[in-house]
């Protein structure tokens, strides 16, 4: 069986984007009962589109109920399960036990997958979350690479793994920093992300302060990147590798997809040393915090904390998409997204050809007048036609 | 009410084996970290003895998750538990709660984790799946806690006092800090601060993680909680006279968070009032 791609969506603009780039199944979250509050999320109406886009290229659609909720958070989910399977959603990733019960109940034919939020690590939790009729379990982001493998060898139930995004510096699920310290409640999709606020360190007996006034001490943690893992990972079978980020940009999913995307259809014929290091490259493009390999090959350190730095940062190299592509005139049409101009190089890149890189000597607007410089979002800007180019190829700036 | 009463230190037993204290909760060593007081697989039959001599009963807590090749690595010492005389084992890994239960362990099941039993529907979820006792998140505001005691008076078990874990993590944060700047040898001990708040909560690194709890004391004082079958006190960074104190409160039905303040050096608190921020585009 192959090994499943799972990628994450904010919006349908996004799905579509992950599955053109080479997502198996896309993950996003509705309206209600969801982590992942600020993301733009999707309407019922905006699901069942997403599960027609899916099902249409043979694709998978699963759906976040991923809160710990509260008393109060149950009404209504009886309807909103029975709804996700009328319209054809593969799988709901749950937390809850009580709301994974209801949705085998009302909804027998959509999945249920325990999501990483439970922590599970031993084969014995996957034991319990199959004697609840559950059909898949996300491990806890603490697994190592041989506890993964002990995992996926027992076959008690398919194993999903993150490969990819933000992480919690703590055991998913059982951190409530944001609900002390900002009263939101991180597990029911308000996580203030606390945890990378700049903190003072005293000594519990004398009191003295420990840190540094120059270098505080901090919770923030780097961005998971598998890459150095993932052959070792699809070797071992495991059902699913996921990537993280249903609030990242469209760039973000559709570089990150593609990455991935060739390194699964190419680590059976390919040099595995080049392929790292060409899919670490490919993804640093997208990277908008610094990454560790997780806990994959040893317990992280130092080297998986972000010390001294603010957020993450917002990647400016993004220009454009590919809308359309005239044979006749022999040019193409770039939404513009980003602000390049005439001098640079520019890179297409996509699902269908390797990355193709030339310089921009010539830019026109729709009046066909020439043009120094694209600075309008979304406004269109013709170039001369490169080949092999496809429609909604992705355009980043070259920084040489 | 019978109170679950942490034991931190071997001192702190001493004094314990001759409280109110109903139930003694230790911990093991390579699974509770500094959490409590963890004795080692070859002890604790003697110490479970020991506490049994004094006409208490033990709870055996497992506070954090199990990772596979740990579970590997002491699967044939965790069985040798379900054949022993402990009273209750908690566990804040389902996986280990399961095991336990599938061995048919003669120990009572408490699923003790501080954030997934938010409500009523997953609290009988789990008693459901083999646990005796559940304990509610930490987190839900007073109000909701008031309507689980009021619902399952007799399956609940609420910290009545003490500190509270809030966010524990694997990595060993604290050392990596150290490691940053060039002072490997400093305090696993601390107290943690944002630059803007008032508010310090206590750090504590361990052979388990990096965990957070609350530095004010988490005080459920209202009759409703002490009319439950059971009641828990955690006695992290608590001076072992301050927790016989708040035993001896409780007993003779004086417990209030006034009384508790009395004594103490700390401040306390009836738990979050609000947690619903940020939470419009959610539920």
């Amino acid at each position: 069986m192959s090994v499943e791609l799972l990628a994450p969506a904010g919006d349908l603009l996004r799905l579509k984007v992950a599955f053109d780039f080479g997502a198996d199944a896309v993950f996003i979250g509705g309206k209600a009962f969801s982590l992942r509050a600020r993301a733009s999320n999707f309407t019922i109406n905006d699901i069942a589109q997403g599960v027609k886009i899916a099902h249409e290229r043979g694709k998978k659609l699963f759906v976040t109920v991923n809160i710990i909720p509260h008393e109060d958070n149950f009404e209504g989910i009886e309807a909103y399960l029975t709804q996700l399977n009328d319209i054809g959603v593969d799988a709901v990733i749950v937390a809850s036990i009580a709301m994974g019960r209801i949705s085998k109940r009302v909804a027998p034919n959509m999945e249920v997958h325990i999501s990483t939020q439970v922590s599970a690590a031993n084969e014995h939790a996957l034991h319990f979350y199959i004697s609840l009729g559950f059909d898949r379990v996300v491990l806890a982001r603490e697994c190592t690479l041989e506890d993964v493998r002990s995992l996926v060898e027992s076959q008690i139930i398919p194993i999903e793994v993150f490969i990819h995004g933000g992480m919690c510096v703590n055991v998913s699920g059982r951190c409530t920093l944001s609900n002390h310290m900002s009263l939101r409640d991180a597990n029911r999709g308000g996580c203030a992300q606390t945890c990378r606020w700049r903190y003072d360190v005293r000594d519990l007996m004398s009191g003295q302060i420990l840190s540094k006034p120059d270098l505080s001490f901090t919770m923030s943690s780097k961005d998971l990147n598998a890459t150095p893992h993932l052959k070792a990972l699809l070797e071992m079978n495991v059902a699913s590798l996921k990537i993280e980020g249903r609030m990242k940009s469209e760039y973000y999913v559709a570089s990150v997809v593609n990455a991935y995307r060739h390194f699964m259809d190419h680590h059976e014929i390919l040099d595995e040393e080049n392929q790292i290091a060409q899919t670490l490259y490919e993804l640093s493009k997208a990277a908008s915090r610094d990454t560790f390999d997780g806990f994959y090959e040893k317990l992280p350190h130092s080297n998986s904390i972000l010390y001294g730095v603010n957020g993450a940062g917002v990647n400016q190299d993004f220009v454009g998409v590919v809308r359309k592509i005239d044979l006749k005139t022999q040019r193409m049409w770039i939404e513009v997204r980003n602000v390049f101009q005439v001098g640079d190089t520019l890179e297409v890149f996509g699902p269908y050809h390797e990355n193709r890189q030339w310089l921009v000597q010539d830019m026109r607007n729709e009046e066909n007048s020439e043009l120094p410089r694209a600075y309008q979002p979304m406004s269109l800007v013709s170039l001369p036609l490169i080949t092999p180019i496809e429609i909604d190829e992705f355009i980043r700036k070259v920084t040489l | 009410m019978k109170l679950f009463v942490e034991v931190n230190s071997k001192e702190s037993l001493q004094s314990l084996l001759t409280s109110n204290a109903s139930i003694l909760v230790i911990g093991l060593e390579g699974f509770s970290g500094e959490r409590l007081y963890s004795v080692s697989f070859d002890e604790l039959e003697n110490v479970i003895q020991s506490i049994h001599h004094h006409h208490k009963q033990v709870c055996l807590l497992f506070p954090y998750i199990v990772l596979q090749t740990q579970f590997q690595h002491y699967t044939s010492q965790l069985t040798t538990l379900t054949s022993m005389n402990i009273d209750f084992i908690a566990c804040g890994d389902v996986g280990l709660g399961y095991f336990l239960r599938m061995n048919n362990t003669n120990s009572k099941l408490i699923y003790m984790n501080e954030t997934m039993i938010a409500n009523p529907f997953d609290a009988q979820t789990f008693l459901e799946s083999g646990y005796d006792l559940i304990t509610p998140a930490m987190d839900i505001t007073y109000d909701k806690k008031l309507s689980f005691a009021q619902k399952m008076p007799s399956q609940t078990l609420f910290q009545i006092c003490g500190t509270h874990l809030i966010s524990t993590s694997k990595r060993p944060l604290l050392s990596a800090y150290y490691d940053v700047i060039k002072t490997p040898n400093a305090s696993k001990h601390v107290k943690l601060r944002e630059h803007n708040r008032e508010q310090s909560y206590f750090g504590l690194e361990d052979d388990q993680g990096f965990h957070v709890f609350h530095e004010q004391l988490l005080v459920l004082d209202h009759p409703t909680f002490l009319a439950c079958d059971y009641g828990y006190l955690s006695s992290l960074f608590v001076p072992v006279e301050e927790t016989l104190h708040w035993i001896n409160l409780i007993k003779s039905n004086e417990f209030t968070i006034e009384n508790v303040m009395k004594s103490s050096s700390f401040s306390a608190y009836s738990g979050l009032e609000e947690t619903d921020k940020g939470l419009e585009a959610g539920t």
